[in-house]
Order: C-alpha cells, then sequence, then structure tokens
C-alpha cells in the first residue's frame, strides 16, 4: 500500500499537494522513488544585497568582556555540587583508578561571602594520622569564572592574539568559535586554545585549551588536553567541568606518571536568595578571588 | 478541473500542516539547537576523559549536607575555611659569604586576628659571629575604583647587604661563594628601618620607600670553600659609615601598545631629610620582546643609571658579569654612571623536539645568539673604584661591546621564563678582553628587576 492509495479517499490532487509539502519540507529524509515532480508552482523571490557590515573581530572580543561582566553582575547568589577528582594511570599502561575525590556543597553570596560543606571525601591512600588531606579544595565567593574567560578579560586581552575560526547558525543562536594564543612568542608555556561564544548574550559556553610547552618541564612533561565546559542553568551558564589530563616527566610513588584533573559542578542554584545566615563571617583564607585546589597534602599548621 | 477541486483541501492541509510545524515551534525552545550543539561537544569530552568525566555519585550525599549544615557556620569543618587564629609557620634561612661566613638561622612568619603579617628572619654568623635579622609587618588592601592593591610593609633589624643594588641572586652567589669562593660582591652592614608603599596591580605600579640606616663596613672574615682554594676577592672593600636616610620613588609602567615594561627609579638622600649622605641615585631601564613569528623572539633591553652628589661603593653603579657585560669580571667596575644595551634572539622551540634530540622531558633547550654593549664612566680608569663626574654619557672609548650565544634550560620554577643559561661570549673590539663561557640562571628580561 502507497501514500497516495492511503490518501485517496480524501482526494487524489489534495494527497499529490500533501506529498509534495512533505517533500519539500523534509528533503533529506525522503528517501526512495521520485513519485512525481510538481512543475505548475512557481514563485519568485527577490535578490536582497545585504550591506550591514559583519561583526568585527574586537566588537566580538568588546562584547563578549561586557557579555561576561553583564553575567557576572546579575548573580548575586548561587549553590552547587562541587567535585574534585583526581585519577591516575590515566594513559599509557594500566588502568585508570580513582586517586581521590572530595565532594562538596558550596554557597556563595555577593559580595563576599561563601560556605563549603564537605559532603564526602575519598583517598586511595589516606594519611594514617588523618590530619593531611591529599586533595583540599577551597572556593572563593567571586562568581567571574575566570577559568573560563581568563583571555577575554580587558586586562588580559593584549596578551592574546584572537582569530575567527568559525561560526555556525544553530537556530536563533550565531556561535563563534574564537582562537586565542599568547602573542609573544617567548610564552610558550602560556594556555591556548579556542572558545565557543554563544553572540546572543555573549557568552562563553565552552573552552578547550592546549600548552604549547610545559609551564613546569622539570616536574611536568605536558598538559595534554584540557576542556572548560558551561552549561546553562536558567538564563545564566555556569561553570560545569574543567577537566585536564597531564604527565610527570618521572613517575611518582603511588601516584604513577600520568593523571586526570577534573571539577564537576552541578544542582546550581542562582539568585534563590540564600540568607545570610547560612554563611559565617568573611572569612580571611577565602578571600583571594578565586578557587583554590591543593593537591598532595601538606600538614596544616596551625 | 481535479485540481480545481483539490486546491481548497490542498490549503487546508498545508496550513494544517503549518500550524503543526508552528505548534511544534511552540513546544521545542528556541535554544534547543544550542543546546543539543554543546550537549554533542560535551559527549566527545566524556569519551576522551572517560572515568574522570563521569557523573558523580549522589548517593549519601543529601544526608550529608543535612549533617554539614546543622553545624553552625564559621567551624573549621563546615565552612572549608579555618577563622583567623593564630598560625605559626617557620623555613630554615641559611646563607654565607666571606665577610659573615656561615648565616644559620630560621624564618618565621605568624598570622594572627589582628591585620597584617608578622614575619622575621634570625641568623647567626659564623665568621663574624654576630647576630642579623629583621622583624618586619606588611599588609595590602584592595583599592576598587584604582583596580590595584596597596602594598605597605616595615621592617626594622640587621641585614649584611651587598653594595651592587641593582643584582643580587642570593642563590647564585651563595653557591658560588661556597662551592669554590666565585662570589665578587662587596659586603656592608646596615641597620635601622625601612618602608615601603606600593600601590598598583600585575601591570603598574608606583612605589615610595623609605629607610633609616646606619651603614658600616664588614670585615673579611672566611676563607674556606667546600672545593678548596682561596675566594676570588681576599677582601672586602670598605665603605664609609654613617647614617643614611633615604627616599625612594619607583614608577614601573607598560609602553602602551607594545609588550615593553619601563620602569624610572630615584633615589634621594640629603642632610635635609636628617642624612650623613648626600646623593641622587636615578635609573631607567627598558625591555620588552617582539615576536617574529612564531618560532623567534628578540628581546630588546636597555638600561641607564647614573649617581650625582657622593659617589659611595654601595651607591656606585656596578659593570661586568652575567648582568651586563659577560666579558668582564662580575662588579669588575664601578662608576658614578652605566648605560647598556643588549639584544637577545631566541629560538623558543624545544630543542629536543625541533631536531629529535635523545633527552629527558625535563631537559628542554633553547637556543639564542644575543649582541651588547655598554659603558661604566665616572671611574677611576686604575683602581676601576667609582669617583664623581660631571658626564651624563660615555666617551666614545668607554664603550664595551661582545656578541655571543648559548643554549638555555627552562625548568619552570620558581617562575615559567626564568632559564639556566649556558653562553659564550666574545668581545668586540680590540681592548685585551677574553671571551668568556658563564652559567646563569636568568629571566629573559633580567634587566627589569623582577618585582
Amino acid at each position: 500500500m502507497t501514500a497516495a492509495s492511503l490518501l485517496a479517499p480524501i482526494a487524489p490532487a489534495s494527497a499529490w499537494s500533501l506529498l509534495l509539502v512533505l517533500a519539500t519540507a523534509a528533503p533529506a529524509r525522503a528517501a526512495g522513488p521520485v513519485v512525481a515532480v510538481e512543475d505548475t508552482l512557481r514563485t519568485d523571490v527577490a535578490e536582497v544585497l545585504v550591506r550591514a557590515p559583519r561583526v568585527t573581530l574586537d566588537e566580538i572580543l568588546d562584547r563578549v568582556a561586557r557579555g561576561e561582566a553583564r553575567r557576572d553582575s546579575l548573580l548575586r547568589d548561587q549553590s552547587f555540587t562541587a567535585t574534585v577528582r583526581v585519577l591516575r594511570n590515566t594513559s599509557g599502561r594500566g588502568t585508570p583508578e580513582l586517586f581521590a575525590e572530595t565532594v562538596s556543597k558550596v554557597y556563595r553570596k555577593k559580595p563576599n561571602l561563601v560556605r563549603t560543606v564537605r559532603l564526602r571525601q575519598y583517598e586511595r591512600y589516606p594519611d594514617k594520622k588523618g590530619d593531611d588531606a591529599t586533595l583540599d579544595s577551597e572556593f572563593s565567593p567571586g562568581m567571574g569564572e575566570e577559568i573560563v574567560n581568563f583571555a577575554f578579560r580587558p586586562a588580559n586581552r593584549r596578551n592574546y592574539r584572537f582569530s575567527i575560526e568559525s561560526r555556525k547558525l544553530l537556530g536563533d543562536h550565531l556561535l563563534y568559535t574564537l582562537r586565542f594564543e599568547p602573542r609573544s612568542a617567548l610564552a610558550v608555556h602560556e594556555p591556548s586554545g579556542r572558545v565557543w561564544v554563544d553572540t546572543k548574550d555573549y557568552v562563553i559556553v565552552r573552552q578547550e585549551i592546549e600548552f604549547r610547552q610545559s609551564p613546569v618541564p622539570l616536574f611536568l612533561k605536558s598538559i595534554r588536553h584540557m576542556v572548560v565546559e558551561r552549561t546553562r542553568t536558567g538564563e545564566f551558564w555556569v561553570l560545569s567541568r574543567a577537566l585536564v589530563r597531564m604527565e610527570f616527566t618521572v613517575p611518582l610513588p603511588k601516584f604513577g606518571r600520568s593523571f586526570d584533573f577534573g571539577l564537576a559542578f552541578s544542582d546550581y542554584q542562582l539568585n534563590a536568595g540564600l540568607p545570610d545566615s547560612l554563611f559565617a563571617a568573611p572569612g580571611s583564607r577565602a578571600e583571594s578571588g578565586r578557587m583554590r585546589v591543593r593537591v598532595g597534602g601538606g600538614r596544616r599548621r596551625s | 478541473m481535479r485540481r480545481a477541486r483539490g486546491g481548497p483541501l490542498a490549503l487546508v492541509l498545508l496550513s494544517l500542516v503549518a500550524s503543526v510545524g508552528a505548534a511544534r515551534a511552540h513546544v521545542v525552545p528556541p535554544d534547543s539547537l544550542l543546546d543539543a550543539y554543546v550537549r554533542g561537544l560535551s559527549d566527545s569530552t566524556d569519551a576522551w576523559f572517560g572515568i574522570t568525566a563521569a557523573p558523580v555519585d549522589t548517593a549519601g550525599l543529601d544526608s550529608a549536607l543535612a549533617v554539614g549544615l546543622a553545624i553552625p557556620p564559621g567551624g573549621r569543618r563546615a565552612n572549608g575555611t579555618e577563622s583567623r587564629r593564630l598560625r605559626f609557620g617557620w623555613s630554615p634561612a641559611p646563607g654565607f659569604n666571606r665577610a659573615d661566613g656561615a648565616q644559620l638561622g630560621v624564618g618565621l612568619s605568624l598570622r594572627s586576628p589582628l591585620p597584617g603579617r608578622l614575619t622575621g628572619r634570625a641568623q647567626y654568623t659564623t665568621g663574624s659571629k654576630d647576630v642579623l635579622g629583621e622583624a618586619a609587618w606588611s599588609e595590602s588592601w584592595r583599592v576598587r575604583p584604582l583596580r590595584s592593591r596597596l602594598a605597605l610593609r616595615m621592617a626594622a633589624g640587621r641585614w649584611t647587604e651587598t653594595a651592587d643594588r641593582d643584582h643580587f641572586d642570593p642563590l647564585s652567589a651563595t653557591l658560588n661563594a661556597v662551592l669554590w669562593g666565585g662570589d665578587r660582591h662587596q659586603y656592608l652592614r646596615r641597620d635601622g628601618v625601612r618602608a615601603s608603599l606600593r600601590i598598583g596591580d600585575d601591570r603598574t605600579a608606583a612605589t615610595i620607600g623609605w629607610r633609616d640606616q646606619l651603614e658600616s663596613s664588614l670585615r673579611y672574615t672566611t676563607r674556606w670553600t667546600a672545593f678548596g682554594g682561596p675566594p676570588e676577592l681576599e677582601s672586602n672593600d670598605a665603605v664609609p659609615e654613617g647614617r643614611v636616610r633615604e627616599l625612594a620613588l619607583i614608577a614601573d609602567v607598560p609602553v602602551p601598545g607594545t609588550r615593553f615594561r619601563a620602569q624610572a627609579a630615584h633615589w634621594t638622600s640629603d642632610p635635609r631629610l636628617w642624612s650623613d649622605r648626600q646623593y641622587r641615585r636615578t635609573r631607567f631601564l627598558l625591555a620588552g620582546d617582539v615576536s617574529l613569528g612564531r618560532r623567534f623572539a628578540l628581546v630588546p633591553q636597555a638600561g641607564y643609571g647614573r649617581l650625582r652628589g657622593e659617589v659611595l661603593p654601595q651607591q656606585a653603579f656596578y659593570f661586568g658579569g652575567t648582568p651586563d657585560i659577560h666579558t668582564l669580571e662580575r662588579n669588575e667596575w664601578a662608576g658614578a654612571g652605566r648605560t647598556f644595551v643588549r639584544t637577545d634572539l631566541v629560538l623558543v622551540d624545544d630543542l629536543r623536539t625541533l631536531l629529535h634530540l635523545p633527552l629527558p622531558a625535563w631537559l628542554p633547550l633553547q637556543a639564542s645568539v644575543f649582541a651588547a654593549t655598554g659603558a661604566s664612566w665616572g671611574r677611576d680608569p686604575v683602581t676601576g673604584v667609582a669617583q664623581p663626574t660631571s658626564r651624563d654619557w660615555p666617551h666614545r672609548s668607554e664603550w664595551l661591546s661582545e656578541a655571543g650565544g648559548g643554549l638555555s634550560w627552562r625548568p619552570g620554577l620558581p617562575d615559567p621564563l626564568s632559564t639556566l643559561r649556558f653562553e659564550y661570549a666574545v668581545p668586540i673590539g680590540a681592548d685585551g678582553r677574553d671571551a668568556a663561557f658563564t652559567v646563569a640562571f636568568k629571566h629573559p628580561l633580567g634587566l627589569l628587576r623582577q618585582r
């Protein structure tokens, strides 16, 4: 039974018209023989010469800086679950193994309130005395997500060379892929990479980072791959993951040579009106403006 | 006729299809395409990183959160931050020079509920059998309108310092002195107080400083070296004793539109500031880098210094050695004026990968060539000691030039750009200098003092 016979009870001509409509609506999916070719419907569309100037790279960079600043200014408070994870044996021989993981709930409120509730901590080789954490994470009150937009900040922009790599139209979003690299040839240790910018809000939605040479060749052989991702939560794009794979120059005892370091942020609540009573008075150690992660322990002295 | 009958129905169907499409467009958010695209990229990340990218196991987290929130905020375990209680730290503070001998001591730091940070250092010197040290207080504040920080540091104590105020690397000087007596600095004692107030960010800064110190000579006390042999210098030059009260003004700015930085510094001491000395010491520095493609970097550096008034050894401009002209011995000359220009051409690529050298990964090597010229004036031509002069620029005959090349190893510590340089320099001009091979740990923009 063909499609034409199915539609026969309605009206043959209408059925052909419907087939034509369906065929033109989804040409890529219309596989199989061509039943008929409608050549009686014609239309002319007048040419339109678009003279609007294309947005320049400088303008994009300005707007990204403004978009990121705007995004930051609209955030009043946030809470999320943060997972900090280190895996060893992530390349070469051996199977990847979880070395340490910390899960925390973080509450932040402007201007400088932060509270971190440790939910879970796992260590492959815990310290016997219990006071020497392998993986220790501290979060700052800042919501600017410098790890995402460091190259686009007005203070840093002059240090990087930018270029447009591609444009992609996705629905009513125009997504630019920009490439950035240090302007100075001496800066072989500094990050370069690609960012994906949604030009609707001019926010960065993803970043891939590479290093031409290791920043610390004495210990670190290479940083093979680094990805920073954002996800949309309500109206905001927020940091969701930062993943990096690295390799030491020499294998470390109990740790090996290659390892992954991952930060994951989930369960975001934004501008929920967190009460001040949730927080202690602003602490001294958490006011540096960014997240700090200390790996490898080191006894806290007090 | 048939076409005429079917026309209205087709239009109805068309409008039906259109309305279904419209309804779907209404249900599906317009951002779904972008979200799907970003999700696709994220899936590729999942595939690349494997279990590192796996979602966290949420079992038990809710109850842990309830327990955590039940603890009042402010406790260490509840918020992950520590309250501002007393925190004490220490580190060893060793040193060595031929005036003090071995310096054995500790460095201390204390954080308290009070504002600022207290640090201290105490050392016993085996040669001069003396106690050196300092107690310092420092604090910094954010200056939001200027997007800067204001930092204040005050210190009081007894120091052994080098007469060369411009270049001193304590690590290499100490190693040179301990191992084979190759330390060519002159040392003096300074007792008193000093303070500095700095405002700026990581590119632009202005500093005002003040010191009130008694300067005095140190005797030469220690001859021994680890590998035997006498020290290169068999004496430690005397300095005129006196109380010095000195005002310092330092500005460090980027040159707009370039990757160059300029630094201007002026130190003044005058009886009107209740000082025993009267001098004006001025120094200008300019350095930066120019990229020649992705493989080469040109690194020009230039400096000019001038001392007016009393020309004291501890204020003079020293000349020679790894900071400037390699084909002179370190600090061979001291003058009331110094000018120096050097340009390096650096191949930034790692020679291991470029030439497929079988070297370990921790040994990345860079190659470079350089040319340098400079002059020191306002000095006794026989003794090489600084003396007053009215000239602000050297004679043509006073210029010394050299060229050379070398290899650099970049360990990435203590900063990513500093390298251990093995350089061979050849003098240009018939003035009796010999070619020199030097090993020095340097920043590519070493002429600009690191902040």
